[in-house]
């Protein structure tokens, strides 16, 4: 039987970090063969291949890591920018003393109905039972809490729910898949899971 | 003791009728059943003179237009009129005729006395232009000033184009009199693009709390319908084919037009006044492939056949 966990992706994790007092980026963008286009964005963008991630560096010594899929990735990438860095004989902090603060996460979810759920498809007749559950967004828009709730088919096929506590976004689909973002840590992710599946048992 | 007023009455003290006549000539409040009298003695609030003439009653009334909310001071502001002549009917004096003039365009000018009244001024006559571009009634009109008066009132216009949040609250008001027109009709007639009215809509309902309930397409079908001259027959097939389509799930994430559309061309077909799929495009404001592709869909799930 598949668990929420296992029905879970993380397929996005951003973390901000410091790694010196001050970087000189021309000169890293130069020795490391990255982007930077000062007139266009004032940092420089360090790409890693394995795992696939990008790292903003600024000259402020701070740094924003986009792209993981989990805190591990995170780490990874910026342990290997410190070690390109010294390589480059650019002084840096420690690993040790740099602090990685993870500002969003963005995973998606789908929606399944119970796999004790007694009942079949209205048409075909199938029982439903751990089949993916098509969503009515219509009628969702009114079940749940009006001011928290956005619902515009013609501007956009997904309806937005806000949720107060765990403070995150989600995007959900009439498939019944959804995505959720603006979380800081997995368990606030497992939790929204939570109260988005109470609240739609309720229209079982 | 206070009197309940004389308007507050509603129900007989004795057999409890709500059948109540105001007899005006006598002065009285009557009940049907019973024949009590409620009241006697009734003030009558009207004017105190007679008229024997339409011209005798706009002469003595006091009163000017009913106030509304689509004047940016409410209706509630006085002009000079044009006519050069005083009370009696008499011309005015060739000396003081300029200083009429004067006196007219001072104060048809103080009417707007700062910024923020210019503001709503220029945006009320904005919103009378795009409403009379898109042959609004004048409830939905009505319905747009109190939009923007309310947004003005929360200060969301600071930073905001006026034409932008004027078309987002006459996109609302549509919305809330039942009547609603796509964004695109919306963004044709407006000076701003349908993006930037959508976002700043967005932003309106989110601030002001409004509770306006999503479109669907049976909403569109009259005004889609009449667009290509099809009759109710037609309609009622197309309304009894979206509540199908309900049924089966196949509306939900859609583009309620899209389904509107391809709705109208299945019962324009299905009735024999069939229109092409480029005619329906155009006048829902969708493309044609998005009516090729949900009419499939639709006939497939709905196990309807067509013969092209």
């Amino acid at each position: 039987m598949t668990t929420d966990e296992e029905r879970l992706t993380v397929v996005n994790v951003v973390a901000s970090t410091r790694v010196a007092e001050e970087l000189d980026l021309p000169d890293i963008a130069i020795q490391l063969n990255c982007e930077y286009e000062p007139e266009q964005f004032p940092g420089v963008v360090y790409r890693v291949t394995e795992p696939k991630l990008a790292i903003l560096m600024f000259r402020s010594g701070r740094a924003v890591c986009t792209g993981g899929k989990d805190e591990d990735n995170i780490h990874t990438g910026i342990d290997r920018m410190i070690q390109d860095l010294r390589g480059a004989g650019i002084t840096t902090w420690d690993l040790k003393d740099v602090e990685i603060e993870v500002q969003n996460m963005v995973a998606t979810y789908a929606l399944h109905y119970p796999e004790d759920y007694d009942g079949n498809d209205k048409f075909t007749n199938e029982p439903l039972a751990g089949q993916p559950r098509k969503l009515n967004l219509n009628h969702l828009t009114f079940h749940l809490p009006f001011d928290k709730v956005e619902y515009e088919p013609e501007q956009f096929p997904g309806l937005i729910y806000r949720l107060d506590y765990p403070k995150v976004v989600c995007l959900i689909f009439g498939s019944g898949k959804m995505v959720i973002t603006g979380a800081r840590h997995k368990d606030e992710i497992l939790e929204a899971v939570e109260i988005i599946k109470d609240e739609l048992a309720d229209l079982l | 003791m206070d009197k309940q007023q004389v308007e507050d009455i509603v129900k007989c003290p004795e057999c409890g009728s709500r059948s109540l006549t105001r007899d005006e000539t006598r002065g009285e409040l009557v009940c049907d059943d019973c024949g009590l009298v409620l009241e006697d003695n009734v003030i009558d609030q009207g004017a105190e003179w007679r008229v024997f003439s339409p011209e005798q009653g706009d002469q003595r009334a006091r009163t000017g237009a009913p106030m509304t909310v689509m004047l940016h001071d409410k209706g509630l502001s006085t002009d000079i009129d044009w006519q050069n002549k005083d009370y009696s009917g008499k011309s005015i004096n060739s000396r003081y005729r300029s200083q009429f003039y004067r006196m007219r365009k001072w104060q048809k000018r103080s009417r707007v006395s700062n910024a923020t009244e210019r503001n709503l001024a220029m945006a009320l006559a904005e919103l009378d232009r795009m409403a009379s571009r898109l042959e609004l009634p004048k409830t939905v009109r009505e319905a747009a000033a109190v939009n923007y008066k309310k947004a003005v009132d929360k200060r969301l216009i600071r930073g905001r184009s006026i034409e932008g949040v004027a078309a987002a609250s006459l996109y609302a008001a549509c919305r809330q009199c039942g009547v609603p027109r796509t964004l695109d009709e919306i963004g044709q007639a407006s000076r701003t693009g349908r993006k930037e009215i959508g976002r700043t809509y967005r932003f309106m309902v989110r601030e002001l709390k409004m509770k306006i309930l999503p479109t669907g397409p049976e909403d569109y079908i009259s005004r889609f319908c009449s667009g290509l001259g099809l009759d109710s027959e037609v309609e009622a097939k197309a309304h009894e084919l979206i509540k199908a389509a309900q049924e089966k799930e196949l509306t939900s994430g859609r583009g309620p037009t899209g389904i509107a559309a391809s709705i109208i061309y299945i019962a324009s077909v299905l009735c024999g006044k069939r229109r092409t799929q480029r005619e329906v495009a155009e006048v829902a404001g969708v493309t044609e492939v998005t009516i090729r592709n949900r009419y499939k869909e639709l006939i497939q799930n709905l196990n309807i056949e067509l013969d092209i």
